[in-house]
């Protein structure tokens, strides 16, 4: 093998070729050549395809039509190479889309474009396929009421508007850079640190187990919601990201829990109850019983459920409570009945073993929205031991014994002779965790928790002394060495002859700590109160003075006791008292606001503040009084004051100055009016009488007075232009400029067109820049353009060939419009003389004019805000430039 | 020939000695009566014996009373409203053009200072207003 291939196996390469490959010429895309595939993909045979042209191959489709086509080819033979994807149109009219490379080839030393196509209409199909996916996706994902994120690690990077919505933002960005643990409380309602957590969840998410749980989150603000949390980890490219989705449950929780206390916690509530109870249908057949039931009588519930009959129980029957019991299922209501009760003697319910009680059994009746008996229930009271200690102790004692034993008070009785303890109540038990034998028979001091206490012994004796003792609190130590607060209170009295001593023991500690934190919060508050940089000022009802703190007085100037119970309206100038009442209301109606008042110092100065007030109330929602911030804000006000006041003289002197200015500018007009009125009538009776002269009286005058009179005409001529020109001159400088963008090579060229028609004998070659635009006052440029361009025309006027030149060019870095001529120039040792009124380089009689004319120029472009400067030499032309606005504009 | 009478209005005496002249040289026999200011002019319109002009020549400053408060009378009066009233003034400001026009001038003229020109002005003002021009029904 050489390596080369036969030109000859070209052709089958050509033809076996999985691409479509067509030869196309330039000018016109016809098809020179192609091969089988490229016959296939349109379904023409090959001879039919050498026969068209690229454009019959395009449909009509813009852009994919066949002139487009056409140019594709062309834009090949540019370039070297295009690549594109066309829409093409096949024999039997269907459009299919392909992906075309044109590359320019060169056969036998001809220019053709090498077009290799690929059918790609299932690539078409494929990606729009997949592109109305992920519509669909997104859309799912946007329009999810579920708040849905995405993380990279625990990082949120994505999220829909559901969960900007879900967590009280306002929009993504408050969320995305954000982790899920900013929105959520810091603990969890189990306990558990949420950061902890959340890690612990995002983890094992990560680690490819998808985590479905319940979750506390909060929103934005703070305000806890309860969600379902589910994670998934989610691989994306080779990086590793979670899909959570997050759905606010708070309502299902709600309605989950009001169905447990509906049934199941009825159920928990009749269950745990340590009361013991049956519950049985309108018939008197027990159907439920509750554990206590179950303790007390020991039985199990297929003992009794269903077998046992209240109104079959002997007895019941035996001791005469049957009626009660009857009554209530007929009627409704509850009754009460004590009954010697022996399970021996029970034939329904097998017991596990025989019991004697005496039970209190209260039976109620349940009904239902009828008012009809439908359950019952009865509650057990087993009042054995107290019906024996009954038999034993008298009522009265009873009472006292039973105060003594649920007394919330630790209580010791001592003997007043011995000091010995008699007798100890439970709750002191409990207090002390001593238990009772080893306290009774000893004496008070030999109790771990007072043997330290040297004054014990002390205080025993100071008691049978004076009968009464009280220690508002004494510290103990109970046997597990727990410190408590007590306050000891003990008195004697007699029982019956013997005199006994009783001790009250309350244990004060939780007091003792909850006063000493109000203690040190109040503390706290006091000194912040007292060292605030702004004024504190707590008020009553009437709107008088409780308290105010340091900085308060100093900037009011009164002492505490001074302000003390005083109307703060006191302090304000009169012109505050009705905003003031108005405020009271609000602070009535329950409003607290901020806003500016004025006090009057006890120097009578006056103080300025910022008031921050809120009312404050009673735990009957009663107002009581006003609690008000204020800032000192004199200073500010009075700042503010100046700043009026300087406003206001600016403004006078203004108006003075625009009035006068105004006046300055109405004398300047009947002035100019004077002039252009007055000063010209003289004149022509100057030239008229003069003439008149020569016309009445030629034969009497002889040449030289004619020669007199004729300059008398020609000096009129002047001073009438002079006095056009100056009245021009100082109405320019009150003119009103009405800036408009304008062509001012159109003005260029009016102007010039009207000095051509003025001077029809002249022969001026006049070159205009055409299009340049500029933004000026029409009419005051086109003086401008007058002036020059007639200055172009009269200093050229001892030319042969004239030449004058309009346009635009840059002068000193600045854009500036010229005029050109070639006339008589000048000396630019005088430039500066140029512009100033009545300053001439050229005399009268050289070249006619007043001296006014660039004066006029340089005036009117000052007033556009811009510059003129002139260029000359003697006897070879002068150039004029002039900017106007631009960049020189306002600077 | 009283029908045919101009009033000329105005207080200098070398624009009208300069006017006459004009007129007169170019055969415009008209009778010319002069008003040396705006309540002349008025008294002679509407005195006890009031002239009937074909033409007022106005110009505009004048003492006393001047030419536009003259020409706001002549508009405002039954007898005199349709009068051709031309302005002959040595004024070119757009204000009293515009005034003028505004109350009813019929034609606004500025003296030209130049003796030639002002001769053939007059001429030309005498031969439209009072040969070519059409006069109002009286």
């Amino acid at each position: 093998m050489s390596g080369r291939i036969n030109p000859a196996d070209y052709l089958t390469i050509f033809n076996a070729a999985h691409e479509g490959l067509v030869v196309h010429d330039i000018p016109n895309g016809t098809i020179i050549e192609c091969n089988q595939k490229a016959a296939d993909i349109w379904g023409y045979s090959i001879a039919e395809m050498q026969q068209m042209t690229i454009g019959q191959l395009s449909g009509n489709t813009p852009p994919f039509d066949q002139a487009h086509a056409l140019q594709m080819v062309q834009e090949a033979a540019r370039h070297g190479q295009e690549r594109f994807e066309w829409l093409a149109k096949n024999k039997s009219g269907r459009e299919f889309w392909v992906n075309v490379n044109l590359n320019k080839i060169e056969l036998e030393s001809q220019e053709y474009i090498l077009a290799i196509v690929n059918d790609i209409t299932e690539r078409k199909q494929a990606e729009k396929e997949l592109q109305d996916k992920e519509i669909r996706f997104r859309t799912l994902f946007e329009s999810s009421v579920d708040a849905i994120y995405l993380m990279a690690g625990s990082t949120f990077i994505e999220c829909n508007a559901g969960a900007v919505k879900m967590f009280g933002c306002t929009d993504k960005s408050q969320m995305v850079g954000h982790t899920p643990v900013e929105f959520s409380p810091a603990l969890q309602p189990n306990g558990r640190p949420s950061q902890e957590k959340a890690m612990e969840y995002i983890n094992t998410a990560l680690g490819g187990q998808p985590q479905r749980f319940y979750w506390q989150h909060c929103r934005r603000d703070k305000t806890v919601f309860d969600a379902e949390v589910s994670l998934n980890s989610l691989k994306l490219g080779d990086k590793l990201f979670l899909q959570a989705t997050v759905r606010d449950i708070t309502e299902e929780r709600r309605a989950k829990e009001a169905l447990l206390s509906s049934r199941q916690f009825l159920e928990r509530v009749i269950e745990n109850t340590p009361n013991p109870m049956w519950i049985s249908d309108a018939k008197g057949t027990v159907i439920r019983l509750n554990q206590a039931l179950r303790d007390l009588l020991n039985l199990t519930d297929e003992a009794i459920v269903g077998k046992y009959n209240v109104f079959n129980d002997t007895q019941v029957k035996e001791q005469g409570f049957l009626p009660l019991v009857q009554k209530v299922f007929e009627k409704g209501g509850t009754v009460e009945f004590e009954i010697d009760y022996q399970t021996a003697k029970e034939t329904q319910v097998k017991f596990n073993q025989p019991i004697h009680k005496i039970l209190d059994i209260m039976i109620s009746a349940v009904v239902d929205n009828n008012g009809q008996v439908v359950n019952a229930i009865a509650q057990h009271k087993d009042i054995t031991e107290r019906k024996q200690i009954e038999g034993k102790l008298s009522i009265s004692e009873l009472r006292y014994r039973r105060l003594f034993e649920a007394a919330k008070d630790g209580i010791l009785i001592l003997d007043y002779e011995s000091g010995m303890i008699v007798d100890v109540n439970p709750f002191l038990e409990k207090l002390l965790e001593y238990p009772v034998k080893e306290i009774l028979g000893k004496q008070l001091w030999e109790i771990g928790s007072f043997k330290d206490i040297a004054a014990s012994k002390e205080a025993y004796t100071k008691l049978q002394a004076k009968d009464y003792i009280r220690y508002e609190d004494l510290p103990l130590e109970t046997k597990g060495g727990k410190k408590a607060e007590v306050e000891f209170i003990s008195n004697v009295y007699l029982v019956g002859s013997q005199k006994v001593i009783q001790c009250n023991i309350r244990d004060i500690t939780e007091r003792k700590r909850a006063e000493l934190l109000i203690k040190k919060s109040e503390e706290r508050y006091r000194r912040i109160i007292k060292t605030a940089s702004e004024g504190i000022w707590e008020l009553d009802r009437e709107f008088r003075t409780i308290a105010a703190n340091d900085k308060m007085c100093e900037m009011l100037g009164y002492s505490l006791a001074e302000l003390k119970g005083r109307p703060i309206s006191d302090l304000m100038p009169s012109e505050e008292i009705a905003d003031h009442k108005i405020r009271m209301v609000h602070r009535q109606q329950g409003i607290g606001e901020s806003y500016e008042r004025e006090f009057i110092r006890k120097d009578g100065t006056t103080l300025w503040t910022l008031i921050s007030a809120s009312p404050i109330f009673d735990e009957h929602n009663q107002m009581i009084g006003t609690f008000g911030m204020l800032t000192d804000i004199t200073e500010r006000k009075q700042a503010e004051e100046e700043i009026r006041l300087l406003n206001a003289e600016l403004e006078r002197r203004v108006k003075e100055r625009t009035a006068q200015l105004e006046s300055a500018n109405k004398e300047l007009e009947s002035f100019s009016y004077s002039v252009s009125h007055d000063l010209r009538a003289p004149l022509r009776g100057i030239d008229g009488f003069s003439k008149i002269l020569v016309e009445d009286y030629a034969p009497k005058l002889d040449d030289q007075a004619k020669d007199y009179i004729k300059r008398i005409h020609k000096a009129t001529v002047v001073m009438s232009q002079l006095i056009d020109d100056l009245l021009r001159l100082s109405q320019i400088s009150t003119a009103k400029v009405n800036q408009v963008d304008l062509n001012i090579s159109d003005l260029a060229k009016e102007v010039a067109d009207c000095l051509r028609a003025e001077n029809p004998q002249r022969k001026v070659e006049v070159i205009i820049t055409p299009g340049l635009m500029a933004h000026g006052d029409r009419g005051l440029l086109w003086i401008v353009l007058e002036n020059l361009l007639g200055n172009a025309y009269k200093f050229t006027s001892t030319k042969e060939n004239a030449r004058i030149e309009f346009g635009q060019t840059k002068k000193d870095d600045k854009e500036m419009f010229f005029v050109r001529d070639n006339g008589a120039g000048f000396d630019m040792n005088y430039t500066n003389k140029l512009f100033i009124p009545f300053q001439r380089l050229h005399s009268a009689s050289e070249f006619p004019g007043t001296g006014i004319g660039l004066a006029t120029v340089k005036r009117i472009v000052s007033r556009h805000g811009g510059s003129v400067l002139a260029e000359g030499k003697v006897g070879a032309g002068a150039t004029f430039y002039f900017s106007i606005g631009g960049d020189d504009y306002g600077k | 020939m009283a029908s045919k009478t101009i009033l000329l209005v105005d207080d200098n005496l070398d624009d009208e000695d300069l006017t006459i002249r004009s007129f007169k040289k170019h055969n415009l026999t008209n009778n010319i009566v002069v008003a040396r200011d705006g309540a002349e002019a008025i008294e002679i319109l509407f005195g006890a014996k009031p002239l009937k002009p074909v033409l007022i020549l106005l110009d505009i400053k004048l003492p006393k009373i001047d030419g536009k408060e003259v020409l706001k009378r002549i508009r405002s009066d039954e007898r005199t409203k349709l009068l051709p009233v031309v302005i002959l003034t040595s004024s070119k400001e757009t204000r009293d053009i515009y005034d003028s026009y505004n109350l009813g001038a019929n034609s606004y003229i500025r003296k030209p200072v130049e003796f030639g020109e002002f001769m053939e002005t007059v001429r030309l003002l005498g031969l439209f207003w009072l040969v070519l021009n059409e006069p109002p029904p009286v």
